[in-house]
């Protein structure tokens, strides 16, 4: 049983009702010890439940093992044909000194296609949060697999990698001072790693990002510190700055996409920034860089009318928001 | 009452106070001490999660605890206005209204993709090719050959993408191939047409799109 199955969740609940129950009819029958430990289990089952659904909805820990700090690296069987697969590595940084677990999602062409070398997006969980939550809570692989089939997108590689090494650990996707070099690794080790191990394009005008919440801030921040390795970003959901501290208080400047739009010139890329009108912090944020976007820097704007700061939002922007990454991404081509 | 406003919150609190009162109250009664401590339960993982919902704002509204409607289009692929009377492979003198103000040397040239006329339901992306050199048919790329005088520059050409998008089916995404001349001014310029298609996605149907 998963940690992230519905059946999980459940199981844990009818325990801490049958807990409870049995308190409740064995209270005048047991002695004081016997009322301590059941209360014990029905607090403890409680929490289990609610704990178990947050982290179901989060992907903070996508399995049992990650709990105890042993990641999971399973595979998906390989797809049927015309459907991709998300294939799991782990990626080793030599420039960051990090190694993570990475899902990689492989489109049908790239297997049918051995010619071809792909474009590439490296999507970005938000906070707390897991490659996971694209492939189990967001459905990445039918959404892709759906859009490449209906012409609405070139076969892409996907890059799913970790922001981070400790899962409560908030990295934004910077160089913490002290900490993680979440920067470092998913800008240079990363591509790296794809380069050598997948039949992906070097080119920058082959790159893209995107992601949700922290990591719609993520992507915006990235591809506008590194715009001579990716040529566009997507956002969904994201805010306008890290939200936390860096350790070099680059969060209100050079880690900031506002100020960074404010204050250094703009580089020729394009973003595509989208939100639920209802998220204010969200909306606010992307509002505010929509309106600071200049030549040659471009904005593309989506909004969903309401739906919060939610999984079902994001649901419903990745076909838009992929759609789009993939119309400003060069092609496939042979390699 | 809102989702995230504080009088739900305050009354989810005291409804608990009042389950935990009345649970002790009539604690001997075994249905009583069923019922009160399941209700308690549930009621305390909900004023949890309203407190957390209040901070963070995942669900701002009662709607939004609903989910999201479905506001996605895919709009169809209009045919250009040209599509009906041009061949695949071929170049083809283009003069639409308005050409007269890009400031050109001779009549642009519209070179259409072998794969144009195969592939009705997707836009073409472009390559604006300022050398004079009219290239080979390619792939996956409209092209469209503009003779440059000192007159043209960036600002010059800004109606050409409306006006191409008009006649033909094709993308807003562009790539520009300019000679190792003077560069026009404001225009981001390759140096070869080969460069240009590599850099450019292939023709897609239409997207996804939300509302901007």
């Amino acid at each position: 049983m998963s940690i992230d199955a519905s059946r999980t969740v459940v199981v844990t609940v009818v325990v801490a009702l049958a807990a409870t129950v049995t308190l409740a009819l064995l209270w005048y029958r047991i002695r004081w010890a016997g009322r301590a430990a059941l209360i014990t289990g029905v607090v403890l089952s409680v929490i289990a439940a609610a704990a178990l659904q947050v982290n179901r909805l989060t992907e903070t820990y996508p399995s049992w093992g990650d709990l105890v700090g042993s990641a999971s690296v399973a595979t998906s069987p390989a797809g049927k044909p015309g459907q991709g697969r998300v294939v799991w590595y782990v990626v080793s940084g030599p420039s960051s000194g990090m190694s993570m677990p990475m899902g990689v999602y492989l489109p049908a062409a790239y297997s049918s296609r051995p010619d071809l070398r792909f474009p590439v997006v490296e999507a970005l969980h938000g906070y707390p949060g897991a490659p996971q939550t694209w492939t189990e809570r967001l459905g990445i692989a039918a959404n892709l697999d759906r859009e490449i089939a209906a012409g609405r997108m070139a076969p892409t590689v996907v890059l799913l990698p970790y922001l981070t090494p400790q899962r409560l650990v908030d990295t934004e996707c910077t160089n913490l001072t002290g900490g993680p070099q979440a920067e470092t690794y998913l800008t240079r080790d990363v591509p790296a790693w794809a380069l050598e191990h997948l039949r992906v394009r070097p080119e920058p005008a082959a790159w893209g990002l995107a992601g949700f919440s922290a990591g719609g801030f993520c992507a915006m921040n990235l591809a506008l510190r590194h715009p001579d390795r990716y040529t566009a970003a997507a956002s969904l959901s994201g805010y306008a700055d890290p939200g936390i501290k860096v350790g070099d208080h680059s969060e209100r400047t050079g880690n900031n996409v506002a100020w960074r739009l404010t204050h250094l010139p703009q580089p020729p890329i394009a973003l595509w920034v989208g939100w639920a009108d209802d998220d204010h912090a969200a909306r606010d944020g992307s509002r505010r860089i929509a309106r600071l976007v200049r030549a040659p820097l471009t904005v593309t704007t989506a909004v969903v009318p309401h739906g919060g700061h939610s999984l079902a939002v994001w649901r419903q922007m990745s076909a838009p928001a992929f759609d789009w990454l993939s119309a400003h991404l060069a092609r496939p081509l042979p390699a | 009452m809102r989702l995230t406003g504080l009088p739900l919150i305050l009354l989810a609190g005291a409804l608990t106070i009042a389950t935990v009162v009345a649970t002790v109250r009539w604690w001997r009664r075994l249905p009583i001490r069923i019922a009160g401590l399941l209700v308690m339960e549930v009621l305390l993982v909900l004023e949890a999660g309203l407190i957390a919902n209040r901070m963070a704002r995942f669900y701002p509204s009662w709607q939004a605890l609903g989910g999201t409607p479905e506001v996605a289009v895919v709009a169809a692929t209009t045919a250009g206005r040209l599509d009906a009377s041009i061949a695949a492979g071929e170049a083809i003198p283009w003069t639409p209204p308005g050409s007269g103000s890009w400031g050109l040397a001779t009549t642009p040239l519209v070179v259409v993709p072998p794969d144009y006329l195969t592939c009705p339901d997707r836009r073409f992306p472009v390559v604006i090719v300022l050398t004079g050199v009219t290239p080979r048919p390619a792939e996956g790329v409209l092209s469209v050959v503009l003779a440059p005088t000192a007159r043209t520059n960036a600002a010059s050409l800004a109606t050409v993408p409306a006006a191409l998008s008009a006649d033909f089916r094709v993308t807003d995404t562009y790539a520009v191939v300019a000679g190792p001349g003077p560069a026009q001014p404001g225009l981001h310029a390759l140096r070869s047409f080969d460069e240009a298609v590599r850099e450019l996605p292939p023709p897609l149907t239409a997207p996804h799109r939300l509302p901007s």
